[in-house]
């Protein structure tokens, strides 16, 4: 240890502690920043907004929240997303569900590969299959039809839902399962009773990455839903954004932007440890 | 065992398998197929088309947008390594645990959370020529750095690629948090009583034990910079102006739905797939070095 | 009611190990049979062959006399208890145990009845509500305990269903255990590594080694005339100490052991309790004296060995005294009664009973038997 006197070195330390301090609150505001602008102009009356408001200039209001609401179409957009999202996710992970317990419980020819296969299948990026992806879509005639958007998401989402299940359901203990096969129960009332309920952690994990997922995507929707009916959020906002066909009422714009958020919030909130988890295990397909 | 066994094994197995297969099936392994075979043809949306070799790869490598394309996505893929970086930096600061840090953890981790498409129209606002940003500049009396940063050619791909920084710090930082979480603590206790300094301690000990988890956070930044940029781009440039901010899934989106070019717009297909699979080989190589270590 | 046998059977695990190396048991009709060996000799995966949870790769499973062996589980009628109770973590008490039941589509009121039958056999009537996460070690064993009782299954099988409790709750439901099986007359197999279990519990027990059955017979049968030095080993505790020694001929027809410097003249009835003894003469033998089998005393007494005692552990009642014999280069544990008399660096005379006396082959182990087998 050099013989420093103590004040000097408590000045270096509260120097350090400064900086440090001082580090993180520029990436702290630099995050947050255009997040607090969006929040700031949604809250702006038209007639008040300058273009770029860092304070906010009174009175704050909602009413670009109704504007956007029914005037922009965000009602209809918010109900499209939800019904993709949730449907999605649904049968992602129901299938996913059956999937991997097949994979766990059953053992057969050709086992290791089809696994490899399924969950392979994770690192294809869905723009690599848009095209074929729609051209099939539309010979089958379900363009613009909601169930093309809602199969494209789910198939493009098993891959990852059957990688959360599998590991989870492989890791529980195999004589619960040899208990019940002596009880006489069969695979079905097995899953039922046993599998599902054990695994209901990672079901629910499952289900609200696949929402998530589902929710934020804009290219499947885009493609497949061209209509106005079928308009999601996303789809939306990118048709919307100001300066070319779009608006050009800039907080109108910013609280749609808010509603097509305030779900993910809710949702992280609710589901914050086995999202995170989720999310951190395998966070692409 | 007999075989009529293991087929009867397979067969009670497959009702539980055959949804999943088959909308995989149909969603993404028969697609995969198509795009290879739709690529060696010049099919339109409304023509079947017939085969052309390789026309199309060698139409692709011939144009010039292509390789500007392909520039785009590598000058996106410089967020990987400057997303690592600064998370990394982040990760040693907030690990001390300084007053207020799960307040700047949560202000960091937020951009994650929206979908990409909220955050481009969000930043086509604070980047536009009267936004946020530019005021800010002007406010400190930085008017020359002031931009049209989106419609300006020498900068959108740039802005683009600040856009996608920004979504991806907060995420990795999360993922470092959590590996940082599972470091052995004793091993900083050790290094403190040596006499080492924090930031010498964390780059020495805590980073090199955090490799393989950094290299995962890289294998995401790789996917992304090569098949999720199709939002940030459609929604914050649409390619311009003048088509200088492409990327390939861009030019592939264009060619497909406004130039109705199947063929070609596949052939743009197969190059991703290629950088996909190459991506999972590594990944996969990753994972054994993972289970040998 | 049913009787078990398995026959030839035989087990090799796509590993390459062959947990069964050809396994013959017959297990009567209402017998508690304990299977007892180290572990990786194969009772476990014997236990599991019989419920239909492994199939075999040779030989037959026979429950009343019938192949068994294409049956799933469901279909042999068996019950199983498993070493962690495999309890169904997201069910009340009461419905593991009515689980097998429902599979079997029992009515709720015969159910409910079945159930309260049980629950007031096991004393856990009290539980019957509750989750098994809310339950103790030993609660949790009952419950396992009910779940395969309540089937009237023809056959129970148990695979270590003790070893999570503490010693004091062992001891009190392994007695438990053998109420219940006499009580119901249950055909019972019974996985242990324990020998005290196997001793105290099993009517018969089969020790197992390296995927064969070594021995199977009665407790005492297995204590009294070990069919090898490995059941010797295996059976008691301290357990059986073997020695290195010879056997010779002496004039007049008789036989004696030669330990070291010792030389213990067999009594001609001893000799010809071993009439394959004789055939050994001139030869090298192991030697098995029990820790009971032997008297210590001062270093100068009518001993037939000397040594010097390394280790006296006083175990309350009894003592357990080590001592490290000379001329013979081994070591030997004996168990007395009462307070240590001797403590270490103590040199002893050890004086050997030619009567409880067990002789091995030197090279096979197998026992020189006092019937005359082997």
């Amino acid at each position: 240890m050099t013989a420093r006197p103590p004040a000097r070195r408590r000045a270096a330390r509260v120097l350090a502690r400064l900086s440090e301090h001082a580090f993180l609150t520029t990436v702290a505001l630099i995050c947050a920043l255009p997040l607090y602008v969006m929040l700031i102009a949604s809250l702006q009356r038209a007639r008040d907004f300058d273009g770029s408001a860092l304070l906010p200039s009174l009175p704050l209001t909602l009413d670009n929240y109704e504007g956007a609401w029914s005037d922009l179409g965000f009602d209809r957009m918010f109900v499209n997303s939800t019904v993709l999202s949730l449907a999605s996710a649904a049968i992602a992970t129901l299938l996913a569900a059956g999937a991997a317990y097949g994979f766990t419980r059953f053992r057969f020819a050709g086992r290791g590969v089809l696994l490899a296969a399924m969950v392979g299948m994770m690192a294809i990026p869905a723009i690599v299959v848009i095209v074929p992806l729609f051209v099939v879509m539309s010979d089958l005639g379900l363009v613009n039809r909601m169930s093309s958007a809602i199969l494209a998401e789910a198939g493009l989402l098993l891959p990852f839902a059957i990688f959360l299940l599998y590991s989870y359901m492989r890791d529980l203990p195999r004589e619960l399962f040899e208990a019940a096969d002596v009880d006489g129960a069969s695979r079905w009332r097995q899953f039922m009773e046993i599998a599902l309920p054990l695994s209901r952690p990672a079901l629910a994990t499952t289900l609200v990455v696949s929402a998530i997922y589902a929710w934020n995507d804009l290219l499947i929707p885009l493609v497949l839903w061209q209509t106005e009916e079928l308009t999601t959020l996303m789809v939306g906002l990118a048709l919307l954004g100001p300066g070319r066909t779009g608006v050009q009422d800039v907080p109108l714009l910013m609280a749609g932007v808010v509603i097509s958020i305030v779900p993910l919030v809710v949702a992280f909130v609710i589901a914050r440890g086995g999202l995170i988890r989720g999310l951190t295990e395998g966070g692409e397909r | 065992m007999t075989s009529g066994g293991a087929l009867l094994r397979a067969a009670r197995a497959y009702p539980w398998l055959a949804p999943a297969v088959g909308l995989v099936g149909f969603v993404l392994a028969f697609p995969v197929v198509k795009v290879v075979q739709y690529s060696f043809t010049d099919r339109t949306t409304f023509l079947d088309g017939s085969f052309v070799g390789l026309d199309n790869y060698g139409q692709l490598l011939g144009d010039e947008l292509f390789w500007r394309s392909l520039r785009n996505n590598l000058i996106l893929l410089l967020s990987v390594p400057l997303s690592i970086l600064i998370a990394l930096a982040v990760t040693g600061v907030l690990y001390r645990g300084l007053r207020g840090s799960r307040v700047y953890e949560l202000l960091i981790f937020v951009p994650f959370l929206p979908a990409v498409a909220s955050i481009a129209v969000i930043f086509l606002y604070v980047l536009g020529n009267e936004g946020p940003l530019n005021e800010l500049l002007r406010g400190v009396g930085a008017d020359g750095l002031a931009h049209s940063w989106l419609t300006e050619s020498s900068t959108a791909i740039w802005a683009v690629l600040g856009v996608v920084l920004w979504k991806r710090i907060g995420f990795t930082v999360l993922l470092f948090m959590a590996r940082m979480a599972s470091v052995d603590r004793s091993l900083f206790d050790a290094a403190a009583v040596d006499g080492a300094s924090w930031a010498r301690t964390y780059w020495q000990v805590a980073v090199p034990q955090m490799r393989s988890i950094v290299g995962f956070a890289a294998v995401l930044g790789f996917i992304e910079a090569f098949s999720w940029t199709f939002a940030y781009v459609v929604i914050l440039t649409r390619g311009g102006p003048d088509r200088s901010s492409f990327t390939l899934e861009y030019l592939l989106y264009r060619l497909q739905f406004d130039d109705q070019l199947v063929g070609l717009a596949s052939a743009v297909a197969v190059f991703l797939l290629l950088g996909a699979l190459a991506v999972a080989a590594y990944r996969i190589r990753l994972a054994r070095r993972e289970a040998f270590a | 009611m049913a009787s078990v046998a398995l026959k030839g059977a035989r087990k090799a695990f796509p590993t390459g190990v062959e947990a069964l190396a050809g396994v013959d048991l017959d297990v009567r009709d209402g017998e508690l049979m304990v299977l007892v060996g180290p572990s990786g000799c194969g009772k476990t995966t014997a236990l599991r062959a019989i419920a239909g949870l492994e199939r075999l790769s040779a030989g037959r499973v026979e429950i009343d006399g019938a192949d068994v062996g294409h049956l799933e589980p469901a279909e042999r009628d068996v019950a199983m208890v498993f070493q962690n109770y495999a309890l169904y973590p997201n069910m009340s008490v009461a419905r593991n145990i009515s689980f097998g039941l429902r599979a079997r589509g029992a009515s709720r009121e015969e159910q409910e009845r079945r159930v309260s039958d049980i629950a007031k056999v096991l004393d856990i009537e009290a539980l019957l509500d509750r989750k098994p996460r809310m339950l103790s070690g030993g609660q949790r064993q009952r419950v396992a305990m009910g779940r395969a009782i309540v089937r009237d299954p023809r056959v129970f099988l148990m695979d270590e269903p003790l070893s999570n409790l503490d010693a004091r709750l062992r001891v009190q439901m392994r007695g438990e255990i053998v109420r219940i099986q006499r009580e119901l007359g249950t055909t019972t197999v019974y996985v242990t590594h324990d020998q005290v279990e196997a001793m105290t519990m099993g009517q018969r027990v089969a020790v197992m080694d390296s995927g064969r059955v070594r021995q199977c017979d009665t407790p005492a049968r297995l204590y009294d005339a070990p069919a090898d030095a490995f059941v010797a080993r295996f059976m008691g505790s301290p357990p059986m100490n073997l020695l290195d020694g010879r056997i010779e001929a002496v004039d007049g027809g008789g036989l004696a052991a030669v330990l070291g410097t010792a030389r213990l003249p067999l009594s001609s009835a001893q000799a010809a309790a071993r009439p394959a003894l004789r055939s050994y003469a001139g030869r090298e033998i192991a030697v098995g004296v029990r820790p009971d089998g032997f008297e210590i005393g001062p270093a100068d007494g009518r001993g037939d060995l000397t040594g010097v005692v390394y280790l006296a552990e006083m175990l309350g009642s009894e003592a357990l005294i080590h001592v490290e014999l000379e001329h013979v280069g081994a070591r030997i544990t004996g168990r007395f009664g009462g307070r240590p008399t001797a403590a270490p660096g103590d040199r002893v005379s050890v004086a050997v009973d030619p009567a409880r006396l067990d002789f091995f082959d030197a090279a096979t182990g197998i026992a020189l038997d006092r019937d005359g087998r082997g």
